[in-house]
């Protein structure tokens, strides 16, 4: 769903989609790229069928945990931090932020953006480890 | 050379100044402008060939990565003006991580073939320490 993110867009507004019980968008960020305002009504993976393995089953294990899930993805050049809300009547607010990208242009461009992708890929996949797991002891100590 | 092989040719001050009927699309809006501002940063990875090409007089080949793709550019000079044939060997493809790899490693295969003998020493040398 984020192939629609384009290449050196702003990450400061973080951009979302809410989705219902059955993955169709709702309602539409005011950050999120245009081509998701065509969606609506629609499963969000009807625009982007080739990445649905990619993001579908995060919001389902988002859904039946009633837990936020949080997750790193890599598609279509792109690095980006996705966060899965869940919400009541099995909605999930979906929001993602671009954390790196390819960039194809030079072999130098691609390897040091190879390089940051996969750096930004580890370090937000052990934030989010180091968060599920804080949120895993805030509910053991009864505080969560 | 082959009839359908695309090709652009440079004036002396690297200025565009005509485009193969195949690449008219990407580079005809580009006819009478430096070469350098169509294919953004590509001075850094052709420019020392161009120069090669123009001082010794000779036709000179090289294999390099531009714009997501294995490149082979055949430079045949005429004076100052050089005729460039470019041909795109492998492409990247960026649509997932598995895609990427598999891409990534035709176009290391392409860059490290024999054949011509690669001009730009970084290229294949480089690619190895991607992933």
């Amino acid at each position: 769903m984020i192939s629609a993110v384009a290449v050196g867009e702003s990450s400061d507004h973080l951009s979302y989609v809410v989705l219902d019980k059955d993955d169709r968008v709702v309602e539409v960020g005011p950050h999120a790229p245009a081509s998701f305002m065509s969606l609506i009504g629609q499963n969000v993976h009807d625009g982007f069928p080739e990445t649905e393995a990619l993001y579908g089953p995060h919001y389902e294990r988002a859904r039946r945990s009633g837990v936020t899930v949080e997750f790193a993805q890599y598609s279509d050049g792109h690095v980006i931090l996705v966060k899965a809300v869940p919400e009541e009547r099995r909605r999930v607010i979906v929001s993602w932020k671009l954390i790196g990208f390819i960039d194809v242009m030079t072999l130098e461009g691609l390897q040091a953006s190879l390089a940051a992708a996969l750096d930004a890929l580890v370090q937000t996949e052990a934030l989010v480890r180091r968060n599920r797991v804080r949120g895993s002891l805030r509910v053991v100590a009864g505080t969560g | 050379m082959s009839a359908a092989e695309d090709f652009y040719v440079i004036d002396g001050s690297d200025r565009l100044i005509q485009v193969s009927d195949g690449l008219h699309e990407i580079m005809g809006s580009c006819i009478g402008n430096s070469l350098w501002e169509c294919l953004p940063r590509a001075e850094d990875v052709f420019g020392e060939v161009f120069a090669d090409a123009r001082e010794s007089g000779r036709e000179v080949e090289l294999k390099t990565f531009y714009a997501g793709a294995a490149i082979r550019l055949r430079v045949v000079p005429a004076g100052e003006s050089l005729t460039v044939y470019p041909l795109r060997l492998a492409e990247v493809n960026l649509r997932t991580l598995g895609t990427l790899a598999e891409s990534l490693r035709r176009i290391e295969e392409e860059l490290s073939a024999r054949e011509p003998e690669p001009r730009d020493p970084r290229a294949p040398a480089s690619l190895q320490a991607l992933p």
